[in-house]
């Protein structure tokens, strides 16, 4: 999970990476585009005035060439001298005119300045064929044409115009050709001057004429894009185009400060993010750890906000409530969880008052600081305790109490059944105390009984045989009182060594001496002692025994029987007590079955405790303290048998003692 | 009030009734009329008209509590005053009955020869009162 997390993570970062250098590649692309445009722009800008400034110069030149055929028109016959100060007037200021001449009939007659040229005058211009082709076009069309670049005598290169005079001469309305003025132009003044090959210009252009013919600059920059514009003056159609000097930029100048604003852009939204992720990473570490650590809880817990709303809760908390648990979810209202509580029956203490418990609840949860107890229905005991935060939010824990409230219960019953005992204790000690103590009185002093007072005054009369019937009487009265002394006494004795044995079989120090013993005299012994008593209640003791032998202690073997047939006659009115023993494997038993009142279903796991009385309440029908069958199954088990009930309310019940049989009675139940 | 003569005494165990008839009948001259359940005491209750009622507590079917409840439940039977005696431990209950109109409870054993003392002693409270 973490490293996927993680992957996640760098994926992330590798995302806006490429992002930011996409976006850094389009904007370089923007701003290389742009940066061209610009250049390209600048030099257009550029071109533009270095080809005004070349036609102006052209055109300059132009000009003195029409003044001087505007003067050879309106005087065709000039003087030299008056050429000359025509000329020199014109070409004054005029930069890069080398010279000038004019040829009437397209000989050279004026030369202009004349020292230098004056060779050249009497040139026949139709016999130098390499001129004529020009005199004959700017003849043809009436224009100035401009030739050259040629080498000149005088050094350099330089443009020659020819231009074909017209005029109205000797009174004609002919328009007649006079002949052809000429300039010679130094073609690198001509350049210079428009501010083209100079020294340091940050730029490299090329002039070419209409055919494509150089004329001035490198022709490197015809295959470096060049910026193009037409030079037009009359004659001249050249094609002016630029380049910046050593070409165009291949970068603009700002791209690297571009590329590192987007990279430190990008690095920033990576620190960012970085800074983001890891205050989610704490946050979610947060709510991990609070969630682990409510996880943790041995206690239900929940936390709700102000308005009775779910924010959290542990799943302790939902297996508390299993048919409400459903609509534990974040945002759940608290009532509404109640409510499906309640209607589910989870809430054993709300039946019959559903709303009203619904309303209590939901109180006690918005004031909470009290301690609840609930009730589940599973029979689960629940502490609540609930206390609100300072933001309003309510915290609470369910606390399982049921083994406390088991225990304070068992506490409690065990403490009742201690009140109960040492009630029925002291009343089965005190009622035959209170026999013993009463009759003791009256024997302490015979004089108060009527026998005695009525044989003294019968004496007294000397009447010897009523002395002697009333003294019979006085003597039955003895023994009356001394019998029930001492039955009292014996129930006295009973109940003392019950209590000392269930206090020696608690401290362990209970000894058996154990022998074999013939079953059939013991039971017939016992039956014997209960014939009286059962014959006045009018039920029969049945006696079913066979030569059996057990390997018992013989005075808690009796004691255990006693207890069986004792209370067989004790709990039954009418019917019969029947006696059976047998032996079945290695186990000799005693079966005592009565038609007395039998036990309860649910009160027959009970009579072998001791404390528990079945009927400890003041109107029970029958005495005992309930100490006899616990001390029984005791004994019974300190001889490593055991004793087993079964019981029909109201039919009866079998208490049936299974113990050890000797070796001998163990081989004659086999055989 | 009036001086006291006859007692009812209901008691579930013969010699105690015993006892106390002869402690009461021979030792203190009172008129003792004894029943050792309490349907058959309130069956002669009428007929009897006891000055005093000496009722055990603990008794099968019926207990000294709830025949005194009978009785005093009864419209055609005067209000008789009642001591109780029993042979249990707890004190509550005999608080209760104190609080609810007995005039004593004497604990098991009691000696006989002033058994009659006692309730003399507790009749003449009543006396006083």
């Amino acid at each position: 999970m973490t490293l996927l997390k993680a992957a996640v993570s760098y994926i992330r970062y590798l995302a806006v990476l490429i992002a930011a250098i996409a976006f850094g590649i389009v904007l370089d692309m923007e701003n290389s585009d742009h940066f061209r445009s610009d250049q390209r722009l600048q030099l257009i800008e550029s071109n533009n005035e270095f080809q005004s400034a070349l036609e102006r110069a052209i055109n300059e030149k132009i000009l003195i060439t029409e003044g001087i055929m505007a003067a050879f028109a309106s005087r065709p016959d000039m003087s030299r001298r008056e050429f000359e100060r025509v000329t020199s007037q014109l070409i004054r200021n005029v930069e890069n005119v080398i010279n000038v001449a004019a040829a009437p009939d397209l000989v050279i007659e004026y030369v202009y300045p004349f020292a230098p040229n004056q060779a050249a005058l009497g040139l026949d211009l139709r016999e130098r064929a390499d001129l004529m082709d020009a005199v004959e076009r700017s003849i043809a069309t009436g224009e100035t044409i401009i030739d050259g670049p040629i080498d000149l005598v005088q050094g350099g290169r330089g443009f020659v115009t020819r231009s074909a005079v017209f005029g109205y001469y000797s009174n004609s309305f002919e328009n007649q050709f006079w002949g052809v003025v000429s300039l010679v132009i130094d073609a690198d003044g001509l350049f210079e001057t428009a501010g083209l090959a100079v020294e340091n210009l940050d730029i490299a252009y090329v002039v070419q004429d209409r055919d494509g013919r150089i004329l001035s600059g490198s022709s490197e920059v015809l295959f470096m894009d060049p910026v193009s514009t037409s030079v037009i003056a009359p004659g001249v159609n050249w094609t002016l185009s630029m380049v910046p000097s050593g070409g165009w930029p291949a970068l603009p100048p700002d791209r690297y400060q571009i590329w590192f604003i987007v990279l430190a852009l990008a690095a920033l939204v990576m620190v960012l993010m970085r800074v983001f992720q890891w205050v989610v990473d704490r946050k979610d570490a947060a709510e991990t750890q609070l969630s682990e650590a409510i996880e943790a809880l041995d206690d239900a817990f929940a936390l709700y906000d102000k308005s009775g709303r779910l924010i959290m809760c542990n799943q302790r908390y939902k297996a508390l409530y299993p048919t409400s648990a459903e609509l534990m979810v974040p945002g759940a209202r608290f009532e509404d969880i109640l409510r499906r509580g309640v209607e589910t029956g989870q809430y054993p203490l709300s039946k019959g008052r559903e709303e009203e418990w619904i309303a209590e609840r939901v109180a006690a949860q918005r004031n909470p600081g009290e301690m609840l107890e609930i009730k589940l229905s599973d029979g689960r005991w629940l502490r609540v305790v609930e206390r609100a935060t300072p933001s309003g939010s309510v915290a609470g824990l369910r606390v399982d109490i049921t083994e406390l409230k088991e225990a304070v219960a068992r506490s409690e019953a065990a403490n009742a059944a201690k009140t109960e005992f040492l009630n029925t204790v002291s009343h089965e000690l005190r009622t035959p105390l209170t026999v013993v103590l009463g009759y003791n009185a009256f024997l302490k002093k015979p004089d108060s009984l009527p026998n005695f007072k009525k044989t003294q005054n019968r004496l007294a009369i000397k009447d010897f045989d009523g002395a002697q019937e009333s003294l019979e009487s006085f003597k039955a009265d003895l023994e009356k009182f001394s019998r029930q002394i001492d039955v009292s006494g014996r129930q006295l004795m009973g109940l003392i060594s019950g209590i000392l044995d269930m206090a020696a079989i608690d401290e362990g120090t209970l000894q058996l001496h154990s022998d074999r013993l013939e079953l059939e005299p013991i039971v017939d012994e016992l039956v014997e002692q209960f014939q009286l008593a059962a014959s006045k209640k009018g039920i029969d003791i049945i006696v079913e025994t066979g030569a059996h032998e057990v390997l018992a202690d013989p005075l808690r073997l009796r004691q255990i029987l006693l207890n069986l047939i004792g209370n067989a006659v004790k709990f039954t009115d009418s019917g019969t007590v029947t006696v059976r023993t047998g032996s079945d494997g290695g186990q000799t038993w005693v079966e005592v079955e009565d038609t007395g009142c039998g036990i309860a279903p649910d009160q027959i796991d009970q009579i072998f405790e001791r404390f528990v009385q079945v009927d400890a309440s003041n109107s029970r029908k029958h005495d005992g303290v309930g100490l006899g069958l616990p001390i029984a199954k005791h004994l019974a088990e300190l001889h490593g048998g055991t004793i087993k009930v079964r019981s029909v309310e109201g039919q009866g019940s079998v208490f049936r003692v299974e113990l050890e049989a000797p070796q001998r009675e163990r081989g004659a139940a086999a055989r | 009030m009036s001086e006291l003569k006859t007692i009812l005494h209901v008691d579930d165990d013969d010699d105690i009734l015993e006892i106390a008839r002869m402690a009461l009948e021979m030792v203190d001259s009172f008129t003792v009329h004894q029943f050792n359940n309490g349907s058959a005491a309130l069956e002669n209750i009428n007929a009897l008209a006891p000055d005093l009622l000496l009722l055990d507590i603990m008794m099968p079917g019926m207990t000294g509590p709830d025949l005194w409840e009978q009785i005093k439940a009864r419209p055609d039977c005067p209000e008789i005053p009642t001591i109780f005696m029993t042979a249990k431990a707890e004190d509550s209950l005999s608080q209760d009955l104190l609080n609810t109109g007995a005039l004593a409870v004497i604990t098991k054993p009691f000696d006989p020869m002033s058994l009659g003392a006692q309730i003399r002693s507790a009749w003449s409270l009543l006396e006083e009162a």
